[in-house]
Order: structure tokens, then sequence, then C-alpha cells
């Protein structure tokens, strides 16, 4: 992932905003690119993550526990890798064209499972087009900022999404 | 810190010691003076510093003039690799980063040894690469992630039997005070340490070099420390480093560390007897007294460690050097090459006032967290090859 969000007074190289370019989320690559942060004694949040992403991370909402199997949807979607340390799994309930219900499960970092609480808040009672505009962007806004080298969690969330919604039409 | 909170990330760094807090005091209050001046407040920083040499250099058996203050373990590496730069450099294959990149940085070839299951460098490793013209060695004393405690002393006994000329560095940085370090014993030619792992403040370490070994300075533009590392002398640094150091050497911080690693092998025991899916990944022997490495299949490291955080007990994920960096620990893939079991690892690391409540406090909180990481996971229990604990 280039090195590509605005400069901020925020520590951490949070990233609040971003431009929608691609990035590879198959598997995030070390990313050593130099800090950019800007000096300052700061007395900010207590952990490197925003006061929203810590929230999403101690109580996450639509998680689901154990067996999937007792959950009964129409169309699930899983993407990334244990390998490169995240992995997150969609499972959408649909009617009528929209997300009646979404569930999740996500093995992966703080940031990783806010994401995806996120994402399941922000896409419940959309239509499946209305669902895939939501994007890494929309996610991480929603969060309060990332740090910059976990932007990437925004990502997998969306194409777990993306990849969910594509398993549903695919079953047309 | 709040008193509530139970910390066992003494591994990454260590609360001061009083004795080395009213050292530095000493120095900042009243010992207004450049140790490198001829005037009497110049003097008595300089005699400060010697004094504190003296006390380093008696916790590991050295003399005083083998003893160069740096500003810590990375700067001790990185002057041993500059001084073999363009030369052939072999390396365990789990070093520090700063042993690591600078000898990829600076050697002309780096030979990366590997270890076995518990962290160890074989012994026929070493004699291999003895004769493929390698002129350092540098084998770390004992491992930061998992604590595992390197046959340095055979490996030195090894290197003499060479024909060839060569030298050996050992990164001591994790096990000084916790283990007993004589260099003599050990046969090194240079050796890190650092003063924040002991009680001594951060941004303070040195390098003991033996007499007649090559030496090339990293940081040169003035005479200090005999011309081996230029830049104004840390008085107060070096006091509080000093004062730690013979806190170690009075109280006999070794013995004191058997006891706590007593409540280490009692935490480890307790993890593996009540979670499902936990495995250690320290040795059951020739380990630090206070280090305990485990993974928890299915559940991520960062998120067991600020879900611990949130819970007021706080560890790392491998080194906190690493943090911020996406990659699974080079240590644990070195031991398992499996990046899942990397991943979903944290290290507890102890504390001379650890106590069997802290303990307690771990085993109250843990288990709940990685039942809930366990079931959010991606990853299914019980479809693996491997069998619950």
């Amino acid at each position: 992932m280039k090195n590509q969000g605005k400069r901020s007074n925020e520590p951490h190289n949070f990233i609040v905003a971003q431009n929608t370019q691609k990035v590879n989320s198959s598997c995030a690559s070390n990313q050593s690119t130099p800090s950019n942060s800007s000096p300052s004694t700061y007395s900010g949040p207590s952990w490197v993550y925003s006061e929203i992403v810590k929230e999403h991370f101690l109580s996450p909402r639509n998680f689901l526990m154990g067996d999937e199997s007792k959950y009964p949807y129409d169309a699930e979607g899983t993407v990334g890798n244990p390998v490169c340390g995240d992995q997150m799994r969609m499972f959408l309930q649909i009617a009528d064209g929209r997300i009646a219900d979404v569930k999740w499960k996500t093995y992966g970092c703080a940031s990783a499972i806010a994401s995806t609480s996120a994402l399941s808040e922000l896409v419940k009672g959309k239509t499946l087009d209305e669902a895939l505009q939501v994007g890494p962007v929309e996610i991480t806004k929603f969060l309060g900022g990332l740090p910059q080298h976990k932007f990437h969690c925004s990502v997998l969330g969306h194409e777990a999404l993306a990849a969910a919604i594509a398993n549903f039409r695919n079953q047309r | 810190m709040k008193p509530s909170v139970t910390y066992l990330d003494h591994a990454a760094t260590s609360p001061l010691l009083p004795v080395a807090r009213t050292a530095m005091l000493e120095v900042l209050d009243g010992t207004f003076g450049n140790a490198s001046s001829l005037h009497s407040p110049g003097h008595a920083a300089q005699n400060i510093v010697e004094d504190a040499r003296s006390a380093v250099a008696k916790l590991i058996n050295a003399s005083p003039e083998e003893i160069i203050f740096t500003s810590g373990g990375s700067e001790s590496n990185n002057t041993v690799t500059e001084t073999f730069r363009g030369q052939k450099i072999a390396v365990s294959s789990i070093e520090h980063p700063s042993v690591l990149e600078s000898s990829r940085a600076r050697a002309s070839e780096v030979i990366e040894l590997p270890v076995d299951q518990f962290g160890r460098v074989d012994m026929g490793e070493i004699s291999h690469a003895s004769q493929l013209g390698v002129n350092l060695f540098s084998i770390m004393l004992a491992n930061n992630e998992i604590g595992t405690i390197q046959p340095v002393s055979e490996f030195s006994r090894a290197l003499q039997a060479s024909d060839k000329p060569v030298y050996l560095h050992s990164d001591a940085t994790q096990a000084l005070g916790k283990i007993k370090i004589d260099v003599q014993a050990l046969g090194v030619d240079y050796l890190t340490i650092s003063a924040h792992k002991i009680g001594g403040p951060i941004g303070i370490g040195a390098l003991y070099v033996r007499q007649g070994v090559p030496f090339k300075p990293l940081i040169i533009g003035g005479h200090q420390e005999h011309l081996r590392r230029a830049g104004t002398t840390n008085t107060a640094a070096i006091a509080g480093f000093g004062a730690a150091a013979q806190w170690c050497w009075d109280n006999w911080s070794c013995k004191k560390w058997v006891e706590v690693a007593t409540l280490r092998d009692q935490l480890k025991s307790r993890i593996l007897q009540t979670i499902p899916y936990s495995s250690c990944n320290s040795p059951d022997h020739g380990c630090l007294p206070n280090i305990l490495n485990m993974s928890f299949r299915a559940a991520e490291g960062e998120s067991i460690q600020l879900y611990l955080d949130a819970d007021d007990v706080i560890v790392s994920t491998g080194s906190a050097c690493a943090s911020g960096d996406l990659e699974p620990s080079h240590v644990l893939m070195a031991l398992h090459h499996d990046a899942e079991i990397a991943h979903s690892s944290i290290r507890f690391s102890f504390g001379l006032e650890t106590t069997p409540a802290d303990i307690d406090r771990v085993m109250s909180v843990l288990p709940k967290i990685i039942a809930r990481l366990q079931g959010m996971s991606t990853i299914k229990l019980g479809e693996s090859h491997e069998k619950p604990r």
C-alpha cells in the first residue's frame, strides 16, 4: 500500500479519508514506508485506535459466535488468509433485494474486528447495490479513522461483503 | 500507571529502580558539568561516569576499559556490524532486527543460521559456517520474544578450535541481570547490553569489546569513550545505568529471578490446562526466567493483547519493536514455519515485582477473551490435524 493518506495532525498516521485507490488486500505487505506523522506532544486517546474503533472492538455488533450452520444465511463471502493475519467472512440474509440481516466472523486484529462490526451496521437494511457503495473510505470514516498500516482492514471488510453479494447473485 | 494494572511486559522495558532514579537526579540537579571538561565540575561528572563503568563491567566480569557506553542495544549491535563492514557475518535467524538488518546492510555476505523448534542454533551449523570464511558470528545470549538461551560458551569453544581468525558477538540485552553473565566464561569478543531491561533508564547501553579485538567506531567526531564513541557524555543516564548494575550485583538479582521462573511456569501450566488450543513457544529448559510466549489458535495476537489491555493486563505480541509491522514474528516463523501460530502469539514477560496475584488476574480474564476470539474467528477449531490440549 502506498503512503497515500493525507497528512494529518493525528498521531500514528491516521487515515481519516483516503483516495479510493485500489489497495492490494490479498496479503498486506510489510509496510516499511517512512513515517510521516508530525512530532507532537499529545495527550491523545489511550490506544492507537480511535474511540469508535475501540468501542466496536470491545463491543462488536452482529458477530456470529461459534458454529455458523445455526445461522440460516442466503449468501456468504470470505476474504483474506490467516497466514496474512486477517480473514473475514460475511453472512447475509437477503429479502426483497435488501440485506435483511448480516452476521460476520473475523480472525484478525482490533481494526479488522471493528471494520467488520462497523460494516455490518452500515449495510443492514440497504439494497445490494447500496451496500456495495459502502467502500473502505466509508468504513474508515465511520470508524473515525484507522492507522495507515491498518487501512487494509477496511478494504478487506468491503471485499468480504462484495464476495457475499456476488455469491448471492451467482446463485440466481 | 494505575496500581490496578498487571504489567507483564518487562521485556519491552522495566520500571526505573529507585536507586537509579536517585543517581540520575543527583546528576541532573547537582553535577552540572561536561564529563569531557578539565575543570572541576567536568571532572566530577567524569568520576560518576567511571564509577558507573566499573559497576557495569563488574556485572559481566569485564575490565572497565572494555566497556563503551552507547545509546542502547541497537547502537551497540550496529557498532559491531560496522566494525565488520564488507566482511562475512553469520547470525542466528532469530536475532534482534538491529543485528539482522544491520548485518544485511553492511556485510559482504550474511549467513543466517537456522534454529530448532526451541530456538537453538545447532553446534553443527556453527562449525560448518566457520569453515566458510566467516569473520564474525553474532549469536544472541537469550532471545527477546521466546526467552531461549543459546549455549554461547560452547559456540566460542568450537570457534577457538578454528584455524581461521573469527570473532564472536553476543547480544545480551534481554539476558542481563536475569542470568549470570561472565564474558570470560562465555568467551565472547563483543557483548551488547542495555540499561532499561535491568531497571536503568531508556537511552543508555554499552558494548563490551575485548581488549585487542578489531573495533571501528560507529559515531566519529569526538574523543569521548577513548575515541570509540563520539558525542557528549550522557552522564545522568550513565549514572542510572551504573546504579542499576550495582543493584543487580548487590542483590544477587539472578537468584531472585529463579523465583519469578516459578510464577512463569505456573502461568504456563494453568494456560495449557485451561485454554483449548493453546501452545507454548518458549522452551521448557534453557529459557530466561521471565519470558513466556504462548499461541492461541484462531485468536489473533493483537486482539488478545488489546482485550487484555482493556482488562488492565499489559502484555505484548512478539517484540514491541515489531508492533506496527504486519509481518508475523520472524522468531516464531523460524521455529514453527507456521504464520498462523506466529500471528496468534502473545508474550508475557515478568518482573521481580510480579506476584501470584498477577497470575490469578491473568487467569481471571484470559480464558474468556480467548473463548470469545476463537468463537468469532473464521478459523474452525476441531477440524485441524492438531488435537486440542
